[in-house]
């Protein structure tokens, strides 16, 4: 497969995480959506480190440090998910409106 | 021959992984749906020359974070039970952000020429070997910064989600 | 000199066919010796003899083949189908799929990866989520309850597991399992891991959901566990890879502290087999002998007990090949 095509199937794959952040109501669902863009852009880190860099242990790193932040990432959010649970009883993000207005 | 249908079964993998996760209503599919997203992207990995970022892949988001997502899901179960309806202006909105998105990129990807490489690195260069030494010693800021990070995300998410003690007055 | 399956056959299509045919036989015939073996086992331990119906018992195991063969599959209610289905082969294809990593013999394995411990470690982790689906899949508080409990266990007893691997990868300097065995000419690991031997047993029978381990599927304790609502050859299906897992958890325990198939006077197989068969007799024996650990309990065992003692021993181990 070509470099375009990969690139493509990341612009994809960031589009379709895009959706899925922005209409889902349900928080753990606006989670995925972010987990699903991170792993777009180190796909499309992958896919630079094969055709255009020449040193190739770059993106490798690159996409390394990337699962690790999102795991640092998520592990914060799941806690923050679990307290508002505990308080409101829902996850509803059409609900949780206490800061507003 | 075939080596085209994998690579072709694997990109399917990933785009009806993220179908299935942006537009379920059930959030056990939602989360399904980025399972078999992430295997599809292991496969990609390892087509594209890596095969131990496929495997930490798999150990880290599939192993830990997807099971830390369905633990997540079934302590706050009052939402998975009963799904809400979906609002379809909001969904509206979502899609038509994300085909302007897509349509932009895909615009930028066919006009742009990249600087090719001719021939991938050597095979030394490819090797485990070569990324644990680049690891220890180009990268070595990064990777004590990650692990200070993994460390203040550990203490935080303990901190968030302690109960109070019985003897605070909060 | 070693020989991939693949040299041997020149087309690898028909290595891959040829392997998985291969793995699927053994992994068959061996579930169904391990279940007569805990049979035999359990009852000598309890003083009585067991199954006794043809030599030594083994008609027994043909009649309890037959027997879940023909059950009915039953599907409750409002089970959610796919799930339902999909649940058994996800606990039991990435054992399948591993299988062909480990070096048997000195000359004739399956395929060498340089990367195996990684793959192993990571693909295994696929269970839990298999595990998870049997539980949610079959609509039943129940199952619901086991496969959490399960999942929980699995992913705390997880990290003893990789943390004591580590020290046997920093030793030997490679992660290919050939290379490992290759490694220990003059003396196997466990002289020199004892402690890390010990960590690796202790969680591969929490993984694999043995006793004293097995809140999960205690019959007791949750009706039967996550798999309460499966019947008939879908059952079968599970305890197949229960046994499958506990094979291969053993083979990894071989390889990696003691020395694969080294061994005086007879064949390099021969050794393997052995020394994968006293491990798992010794991880039948600790479900005859030790009462079952409360799940919290278990849980307070893995993070307070073993995860620091893995990071100490790594820490020792690495001090030693520093200083060393």
């Amino acid at each position: 497969m070509t470099l375009e095509s990969y690139l493509l199937v990341g612009a994809a794959l960031f589009s379709l995480g895009l959706i899925g952040a922005l209409s889902h109501r349900n928080l753990i669902a606006l989670l995925i959506g972010i987990e699903l863009m991170m792993n777009a852009a180190s796909l499309n880190l992958m896919a630079f480190n094969r055709f255009v860099v020449t040193d190739p242990t770059t993106g490798q790193i690159f996409v390394l440090i990337i699962i690790g932040l999102a795991a640092a990432e998520v592990a914060i959010f799941l806690s923050i998910i679990l307290r508002i649970y505990r308080a409101y009883h829902d996850i509803d993000a059409e609900k949780l409106t206490k800061l507003s207005g | 021959m075939l080596e085209q249908a994998v690579i072709y079964t694997f990109v399917a993998l990933v785009l009806i992984g993220g179908i299935l996760a942006a537009f379920s209503r059930q959030i056990l599919y939602v989360i399904i749906g980025l399972g078999i997203s992430l295997l599809g992207l292991a496969g990609l990995f390892l087509n594209l020359g890596s095969p131990f970022v496929a495997a930490m892949q798999v150990l880290i988001y599939i192993g830990g974070i997807t099971v830390a997502i369905v633990f997540a899901m079934m302590l706050s179960i009052a939402m998975s039970i009963r799904p809400p309806d979906p609002n379809p202006q909001k969904l509206g909105f979502a899609i038509a952000c994300a085909v302007i998105f897509f349509g932009a990129v895909a615009h930028l990807i066919r006009g742009a020429q990249f600087q090719q490489i001719a021939s991938p690195a050597s095979e030394k260069a490819w090797s485990v070997g070569a990324l644990g030494h680049a690891l220890l010693t180009h990268y070595n800021v990064v990777f004590e910064a990650l692990s200070l990070v993994l460390l203040l995300a550990i203490i935080g998410a303990i901190l968030i989600a302690r109960r109070a003690l019985p003897k605070e007055n909060s | 000199m070693k020989t991939d399956i693949v040299q041997l056959f020149e087309n690898p299509y028909l290595a891959l066919g040829v392997s998985i045919a291969i793995i699927m036989a053994y992994l068959s015939v061996n579930a169904i010796m391990l279940i007569w073996l805990e049979r035999k086992l359990s009852a000598r331990i309890q003083r009585r003899i067991g199954p006794q119906r043809g030599p030594f018992g083994l008609m027994q195991q043909i009649f309890d083949m037959g027997k879940l063969l023909s059950k009915e599959l039953l599907t409750p209610e409002h089970a959610n189908k796919l799930l339902y289905v999909i649940a058994p082969i996800l606990v039991f294809a990435p054992v399948v799929a591993l299988s062909s990593l480990f070096p048997i013999t000195s000359t004739y394995i399956f395929h060498d990866f340089n990367i195996a411990i990684v793959l192993i470690l990571a693909i295994s982790g696929i269970n839990v989520i298999g595990i998870f689906l049997a539980g949610w899949g079959s609509n039943n508080k129940y199952a619901l309850l086991g496969a959490v409990r399960s999942v929980a266990q699995n992913i705390s007893y997880e990290i003893p597991l990789i943390l004591s691997v580590i020290p046997i990868v920093m030793i030997t300097r490679t992660m290919s399992l050939y290379d490992i065995t290759l490694a220990q000419e003059t003396y196997p690991f466990i002289l020199v891991q004892p402690i890390a031997l010990i960590i690796f047993i202790i969680s591969a029978t929490a993984e694999t959901n043995r006793a004293p381990f097995d809140i999960p599927e205690a019959e007791s304790e949750l009706v039967a566990g996550f798999h309460t609502e499966y019947s008939g050859m879908r059952f079968g299906l599970f305890f197949f890879a229960e046994y499958s897992n506990m094979i291969f958890a053993c083979a990894l325990a071989t390889v990696l502290f003691l020395g694969g198939w080294r061994g005086p006077l007879l064949p390099d197989a021969v050794w393997f087999f052995i020394k994968v068969y006293a491990l798992i007799v010794l991880m039948m024996w600790f479900r005859w002998t030790f009462p079952r650990l409360r799940f919290d309990q278990l849980m307070k065992f893995a993070w307070v007990v073993l995860v620091p003692l893995s990071l100490i021993n790594l820490l020792i181990t690495t001090l030693v090949l520093k200083i060393v």
